[in-house]
């Protein structure tokens, strides 16, 4: 048995390593460019006052401010939808299905799938069975293989 | 001669013609359009970010928090129905003899497993025959030609001596304890009609595993949580799920048309008015690719097998009982047209590089607020979302995490493709096509 866990880097081709490893500096570079106003305006905040050509070229303070409020509206009232949605279905239940009395036996399902219901019953017991289909799909044979 | 071609009437009404086209296309609000579209690409990522978290978050507070205590443990059940485990299986002679033997392990007191050879190439007949005769528990089922998954597990259905089945892939490796968390729901609910367990990776030797361990625990988990905090689910994962035999009857069983029959087993159920609740403590391991072209065909095929399922439930969805999908199918919608919005745009962009000035396309690329908090929504996703999901897998959190942030850049731009392609292989594929089977990559081993 092998372990549960497949931890082998050292399976990798040099191409595959090549890509990861170009793929990791891209991406960083990207993390570090789009979160490259974050940076900036912590600096500011914290008094480089310096960054505040940045701040004004990423949108200004204001802006972000303003962005921040709509976010927090948003975020809101998607949470206020969320819990209003769960409170409702924590009082409703679903009704029983209709169906739900029809047991399944045998004989529905050997009518379902056209097969005989002993053919159906032998089948089960067997260990090993071979069936065999029409071009649509459709069981057309049932045998029980017996051991060699 | 210019001048008589000119003069042609044909060619004058051409002329008209598109010099009306001319006036219209200026006339076009082209701004508020580039602002629309705008902000539709990035609103719409960013909106369904804090759907998924939120709806997350009330998913794990409401039914999984309570059962921190019991979750690697064996449920205590009322009673313990009889439980038929199905594997479908072609070619899996490297696999099933592992994912059989892992099974026998299960803690279930009452179980048996029925191991479907889907007409396999290789030796997996030959394994099972042997296996078979070694463990009382396990019987085969030979499909004597190949027939696809669907088929394969219709057979197994009708072979299978108990009202509930549980079906896993032929490389998986189910948790020991899985049977009887996923057998609970449907002893105490009589709607519940099919159970989704929790599919784990094992293969993590490259980047692409490292990523898909974060993105089943974290984003797959977490939108399945969401969509069952909602009520309904878009699809159980077809690697781990259990059914009610009545249940699959009523519905007319997995269909053989299906690219993938996991979603349209899903819809089937939910518009004939069963649940499907998501089982977090029912583990199961899974192998997936570890090559972009591995990665690409099983997305293709995924986006292929839900807009497959849009198009032959569309006309179901007028029905009472389909209220509820609503919400599912025009997420779906949206996401997709969202796929080819951005898709067009990075078609454009070369276009809008020729005919703006060239400063105005660099000044769109600048960061801004906007993205920064993209890229912080994006950071807390993850981090709520593992943090959600820890518990199955200890360590998974800041292991990973570090891996996760990969995920937007990677897998957005993959499945940005794979939903166009899926998209259009739906479109053309022919009506009642037979789906068959794909030896998919299972990663380094």
């Amino acid at each position: 048995m092998k372990d549960l866990i497949i931890n082998k880097p050292y399976l990798q081709s040099r191409l595959q390593k090549l890509g990861s490893f170009c793929i990791t500096v891209i991406s960083w570079l990207l993390w570090a460019y789009f979160l490259l106003p974050l940076i900036t305006l912590t600096g500011w905040l914290m008094g480089v006052k310096s960054l505040s050509v940045e701040v004004r070229w990423f949108g200004g303070y204001k802006t972000l401010l303003e962005l921040l409020e709509m976010y927090g509206g948003i975020i809101a009232g998607i949470a206020v939808f969320w819990i209003g949605w769960t409170l409702l279905r924590t009082c409703w239940k679903p009704s029983a299905l209709a169906n739900l009395s029809s047991v399944l036996d045998d004989q529905k399902m050997s009518e379902s799938f056209h097969v005989n219901t002993v053919q159906l019953q032998q089948g089960r017991l067997a260990k090993r069975i071979t069936v065999s289909f029409d071009d649509c799909g459709r069981i057309i044979d049932i045998k029980n293989d017996k051991k060699d | 001669m210019l001048t008589s071609f000119f003069s042609h009437p044909l060619i004058q009404h051409i002329i008209d013609e598109l010099l009306i086209w001319q006036e219209w296309l200026e006339e076009m609000p082209w701004e508020i359009i580039n602002e629309s579209v705008s902000r539709f690409v990035f609103y719409y990522p960013l909106l369904m970010a804090y759907v998924w978290m939120i709806g997350g978050v009330i998913y794990f507070f409401r039914y999984e928090f309570r059962d921190k205590a019991l979750a690697f443990g064996l449920p205590v059940l009322s009673e313990y129905p009889p439980v038929s485990i199905l594997i479908p299986c072609y070619n899996e002679g490297e696999n099933i003899r592992e994912t059989i033997e892992y099974l026998l392990k299960q803690e279930y007191p009452c179980f048996e497993i029925i191991a479907i050879n889907d007409g396999s190439k290789d030796n997996t007949l030959a394994i099972l025959t042997d296996l078979a005769y070694q463990h009382d528990k396990l019987r085969v089922v030979n499909l004597a030609t190949n027939q696809g998954k669907a088929v394969g597990l219709r057979t197994a259905a009708l072979m299978a001596n108990s009202e509930y089945l549980i079906c896993i892939d032929g490389d998986a490796l189910l948790a020991t304890n899985a049977v009887a968390w996923l057998v609970r729901h449907f002893i105490d609910h009589p709607e519940v009609g099919a159970v989704t367990g929790n599919p784990r990776i094992r293969n993590r030797s490259t980047l692409l595993g490292k990523i898909q361990v974060g993105e089943f625990s974290a984003i797959v988990g977490m939108i399945k949580r969401a969509q069952r905090a909602y009520g309904r689910i878009f699809t159980i994962s077809g690697v781990i799920a259990a059914f009610r035999k009545s249940a699959l009857h009523d519905v007319g069983y997995w269909s053989p048309d299906m690219i993938t029959e996991d979603i349209d087993i899903s819809w089937k159920l939910q518009l004939a008015g069963w649940t499907i609740p998501f089982e977090t403590n029912a583990l199961c391991w899974v192998l997936m690719p570890e090559t972009l072209n591995g990665l690409w065909k099983q997305r293709s095929r995924w986006a292929q097998g839900g807009v497959e399922v849009m198009l032959r439930y569309f006309s179901s969805m007028f029905q009472v009982k389909a209220l509820g999908m609503w919400p599912l199918y025009v997420e779906c919608c949206i996401s997709l047209i969202w796929s080819f919005t951005i898709l067009i745009l990075i078609l454009l962009m070369p276009l809008q590089y020729l005919l703006d000035s060239h400063q105005q396309v660099f000044d769109d690329l600048t960061p801004r607020w906007t993205s920064m908090l993209l890229c912080i929504t994006c950071l807390i996703q993850f981090a709520v979302s593992l943090g959600i999901d820890a518990r199955y897998e200890q360590r998974s959190g800041e292991k990973y995490y570090y891996w996760m942030i990969w995920y937007p850049i990677v897998y957005w731009l993959i499945n940005i493709g794979t939903a166009v392609n899926g998209f259009i292989k739906a479109v053309i594929k022919k009506r009642g096509q037979r789906a068959v089977w794909v030896t998919e990559d299972r990663g380094l081993k």
